[in-house]
């Protein structure tokens, strides 16, 4: 992932985020939500990861193949 | 027959010791999930990948027959170790093997619901998870309920160690569920930042808790299963990308002016002659430095935990010790502040004496650094030694040894019973010398004693 990636993200979580900082109540919720939406973000990068692997691997069989 | 003194959190079931056995009871509550785990193809896939410790199903009275549904009895460990004794390798392929395991857990349609590095254990330098009660059936849109958990107990500490001070994978001790990710975010530098793994899930994680955890908004947006496979891929990319190289004062020992080698080979023979005559089952390496003698005795058959206080020593065992599949636990431990008993009523985590005493001791090139390097008097030394032991193959480095000499140059001598005799008369409170022999171009020697004091 690119420094540009990480400062999208970082002002996409900025804004999604409610401004006023609540108390410190859990952890384990605030992971919970966090993970949510985090998630979309990891998600849409695996997507791209994953057919980027497609295309390589296609071309990889084509170069592999004309060897042969 | 007792209960397990960390088991207790889950209600799915917990482990309980009967005629020194450790047998986990399955709760019927869990029943369902367990059924899903053997019958899927999961259990056997990650026993198979020795991912997840085996265990038979055994006709054992349950410890509490009311609620349950079966008695397993997993492979018996040898030595549990915790997460702030190992080293940074370790950690890290800890963690991993947390991913893997919920990663193929999900491709059986089930989640791994808790992600402690309490979970591994290490057997021949093998991460190896040993909670079989930690899967759960798989719901689309569930959230992975271990992903807080994986980012204070591995995350968290890994990223600690190899950007700030290997040594402060030491705050696992103070905090029981891991490096709180507030107290990791503000001692990580800024530079960290700009790593988008580190950004994401200690960072912005951490402003995430301290903002969400009094939102109105309760959890329950989904989270789709590629986007659940996107966060640990994630994760493995974060983990994978960290790393931490040792520069010990004592990874040169070995190569230093010690030992000619003909001593050094002479000592290994002589080392490996004592444990023929002893033959343990298991040896505590005290001092092991990177392992060249823990091997040895592993060599022989016993399983031996390594100990030293030296970060790098125990990196470079422990990789070793992965290299040779060696039956060698190398820890990190400072025998002047050995772990201490922790968590719930000082009971979840044994100290390091609690789980001892282990059949041999060897405490080689080590007394002097105890005795004159820390001013432990050489009787306290023999002590903790046979709290730590039965037999015990012990080198004593007299004052006129290089060694000694450069440790005495910067302290006053105030070591007067530090001679081969005060040395002998110290250990026999405990310990009856079976032979000694002077290491070869040296005047060290090394002894062979037998547990229990002479009559």
């Amino acid at each position: 992932m690119r420094l540009t990636d990480v400062a999208v993200l970082a002002a996409v979580f900025v804004a999604v985020l409610p401004a006023t900082a609540h108390a410190y109540l859990d952890p384990g919720t605030g992971s919970q939500l966090f993970q949510v939406i985090l998630a979309v973000f990891v998600g849409g990068v695996f997507s791209i990861k994953v057919f980027w692997h497609r295309i390589v691997d296609y071309f990889r069989s084509l170069g592999s193949g004309s060897d042969e | 027959m007792s209960r397990h003194p960390a088991s207790f959190r889950d209600p799915s079931g917990f482990l309980f010791w009967r005629d020194g056995v450790l047998y986990r009871q399955v709760n019927e509550s869990y029943a369902e999930d367990y059924e899903r785990l053997m019958s899927s193809g999961l259990y056997q896939a990650l026993t198979g990948e020795g991912l997840l410790i085996a265990h038979s199903e055994v006709e054992e009275e349950p410890y509490r027959p009311g609620t349950a549904h079966a008695v397993l009895r997993p492979d018996q460990l040898q030595f549990i170790s915790y997460p702030y004794e190992w080293s940074f390798d370790a950690l890290r392929d800890a963690a991993l093997c947390t991913l893997e395991v919920a990663e193929r857990a999900l491709e059986y349609g089930m989640n791994l619901k808790d992600a402690s590095a309490y979970n591994i254990q290490f057997v021949r330098g093998r991460p190896v998870f040993i909670d079989t009660l930690s899967f759960e059936k798989y719901e689309e849109g569930e959230p992975w309920p271990g992903y807080r958990q994986f980012c204070q107990h591995f995350l968290a500490p890994l990223a600690l160690m190899a950007r700030v001070d290997v040594q402060l994978n030491r705050l696992l001790m103070s905090d029981v569920d891991g490096v709180p990710l507030d107290l990791t975010s503000r001692v990580l530098p800024w530079r960290t930042k700009l790593s988008a793994g580190i950004l994401m899930h200690i960072h912005l994680h951490a402003s995430g808790q301290r903002r969400l955890s009094g939102s109105e908004t309760r959890p329950g947006r989904e989270v789709s299963e590629r986007s659940l496979r996107g966060l640990i891929d994630s994760l493995r990319s974060t983990v994978s990308g960290l790393r931490w190289e040792p520069e010990g004062q004592w990874r040169d020992y070995y190569r230093d002016s010690s030992y000619t080698e003909r001593g050094f080979s002479a000592k290994k023979d002589l080392v490996g002659r004592y444990l023929d005559r002893l033959e343990p089952g298991d040896v505590w390496d005290l001092g092991g430095n990177v392992g060249i003698f823990s091997r040895l005795a592993a060599g022989r058959g016993a399983h031996v935990v390594s100990l030293d206080a030296d970060p790098a020593c125990v990196q470079l065992n422990y990789r070793e010790t992965v290299k040779e599949e060696a039956n060698v636990l190398p820890l990190w431990a400072d025998l002047c502040n050995p772990s201490p008993a922790i968590g719930w009523a000082n009971e979840e985590r044994d100290s390091l004496l609690a789980r001892g005493p282990a059949d041999v001791v060897m405490a080689l090139a080590l007394v002097h650094h105890l005795a004159i390097g820390n001013n432990v008097p050489l009787e306290r030394v023999a002590a903790l030694f046979a709290r730590c032991g039965g037999d015990l193959i012990a080198e004593f480095v007299p004052k006129s040894d290089p060694q000694v000499q450069r440790m005495l140059a910067s302290r006053e001598d105030i070591f007067c019973e530090y001679t081969r005799e005060g040395f002998e008369k110290a250990f026999s409170d405990h310990f009856t010398v079976e032979d000694a022999e002077v290491i070869p171009d040296s005047e060290r020697v090394l002894y062979l004693f037998r547990e229990g004091s002479h009559p």
